[in-house]
C-alpha cells in the first residue's frame, strides 16, 4: 500500500466514523450529548437497606430523574411519564431502569421513594442519602434544590428533567420536562438496540 | 319485561342529565368543569418520626374551567373526601427548574377557561387519607363565588 492510498484509507475511514457518528445523534430525537460523556458515578441507599452504585448497572440502559414524595404535579407526571416509556417498549423493559434520586432527604426515606415510585411501575428504583451525599449528586447532575416555605410546611423547588445513560454508563440524552413520550421510548428503544 | 326495561333505561337516562351526562364533568347554567382527572398516589410509609400512614402525602387532580357568563368568576375552595384539604397550586419554570407557588385566587374572566395541566395550574390534594389506584374515581367539591358548588367525579390515571 502507498502513502497516498494509506492517506486516502484513513481518510475514508474517518468520513465514514464522521457519519456513523451523525448517524447516531441524528438517531435520538430528545437532547443528545455529543460527544457523549461518562455518567458521574454516585452510591445512593435503596429500600431494604440496599446500595444501588451507577456504575455497577453497566449494560443496561438507565433513566434517572430527580423529584421527591410531596411532589404532586411534576414528579409523578416524570414517573407516569417513564412507565408509559416501560410500557411501550415492552419485553425489552426488562433492560431499562429507571432512577429516582429524591431531593428532599430530609423527609424522603428509601422506603417511602420506594412506595411512592412503585405506584407507577414496580421496577422503579427511589433512592436518598446524606444531605452531603446528595448535594453531591446534584451538582454533578446540574440540579438546582431550593427549599421553600408552603403553609406550614415546605415544597422544593427542583431542575426537573431526565437523563438517559447507555448501557456502557455514558450520558446520552437530556430531556426536559414535556418532553413526549413516543420520543423518550423512540430513544430508550435506539440505545437498548446498541 | 318490556316495559320495565324501558322504564329503567329511561331512569338512566334521566340520571345522566341530571348528572351532567360526561363522567368527569359537571355543569351550572354560568359555570362548567369538564376534563376532571387525578393522578394515582400511593400513601408512602418508612418516615421517621411520621404520625401515621400517609402522613404528608399529596396528589394532584386537573380540571378545565369555562365560565359561560359575562362576569368574572371564582374558584373559592375545592373539597374531596380523599385527602385533608385542598389548594389550587401553579408550577412556574424558570431556567428548567420548577416551582410550586400557591394561588391565591383563581379568577375565571368572562367567557373564558382556565385548564389545568400537568406541569401548570393544578389543585394539590394535602393530606391523603387513602392510595389513589388507577380506575378509581374520586368526588371533587368546587364552590364557586357566582355558580355556587358543583361535584365531579374524576378518574384516577
Amino acid at each position: 500500500v502507498t502513502p497516498r492510498a494509506r492517506r486516502l484509507l484513513l481518510a475514508l475511514l474517518a468520513l465514514a466514523l464522521a457519519s456513523a457518528t451523525m448517524v447516531a445523534a441524528a438517531d435520538l430525537r430528545s437532547g443528545a450529548f455529543e460527544p457523549p460523556r461518562p455518567a458521574p458515578d454516585f452510591a445512593l441507599r435503596a429500600a431494604g437497606g440496599s446500595v444501588f452504585r451507577l456504575s455497577e448497572h453497566r449494560g443496561k440502559v438507565i433513566a434517572l430523574t430527580f423529584g421527591y414524595t410531596r411532589c404532586p404535579d411534576v414528579c409523578p407526571t416524570i414517573l407516569a411519564e417513564l412507565a408509559q416509556v416501560r410500557a411501550r417498549i415492552g419485553d425489552a423493559g426488562t433492560d431499562v431502569q429507571v432512577v429516582y434520586v429524591t431531593v428532599d432527604p430530609d423527609r424522603d426515606s428509601p422506603e417511602r421513594l420506594a412506595t411512592h415510585v412503585r405506584a407507577f411501575d414496580r421496577t422503579f428504583l427511589g433512592l436518598s442519602g446524606s444531605t452531603g451525599e446528595l448535594e453531591h449528586v446534584w451538582k454533578a447532575y446540574g440540579i438546582s434544590v431550593t427549599r421553600r416555605p408552603v403553609g406550614d410546611s415546605y415544597a422544593v423547588h427542583h431542575t426537573a428533567l431526565i437523563y438517559l445513560i447507555d448501557r456502557r454508563g455514558r450520558l446520552r440524552v437530556l430531556a426536559p420536562f414535556g418532553a413526549a413520550v413516543g420520543d423518550l421510548a423512540h430513544d430508550v428503544g435506539a440505545l437498548l438496540r446498541e | 319485561v318490556l316495559h320495565s326495561s324501558r322504564l329503567a333505561l329511561v331512569a338512566v337516562v334521566a340520571l345522566l342529565m341530571i348528572a351532567g351526562a360526561r363522567p368527569g364533568s359537571a355543569q351550572s347554567p354560568s359555570v362548567e368543569v369538564r376534563g376532571a382527572w387525578v393522578r394515582r398516589a400511593a400513601l408512602p410509609t418508612g418516615e421517621a418520626g411520621s404520625m401515621r400512614m400517609g402522613d404528608g402525602a399529596t396528589a394532584a387532580a386537573y380540571v378545565t374551567i369555562h365560565n359561560r357568563s359575562g362576569a368574572s368568576e371564582e374558584l373559592r375552595s375545592v373539597t374531596t373526601d380523599v385527602a385533608d384539604r385542598v389548594e389550587v397550586h401553579e408550577t412556574r419554570w424558570m431556567s428548567g427548574m420548577a416551582m410550586m407557588e400557591p394561588v391565591e385566587r383563581l379568577i375565571v374572566a368572562p367567557r373564558a377557561s382556565v385548564e389545568m395541566k400537568p406541569g401548570g395550574i393544578h389543585l394539590m390534594l394535602l393530606g391523603l387519607r387513602r392510595a389513589l389506584e388507577p380506575g378509581d374515581r374520586v368526588a371533587l367539591q368546587l364552590v364557586f363565588r357566582h355558580a355556587g358548588s358543583l361535584t365531579v367525579s374524576a378518574e384516577v390515571r
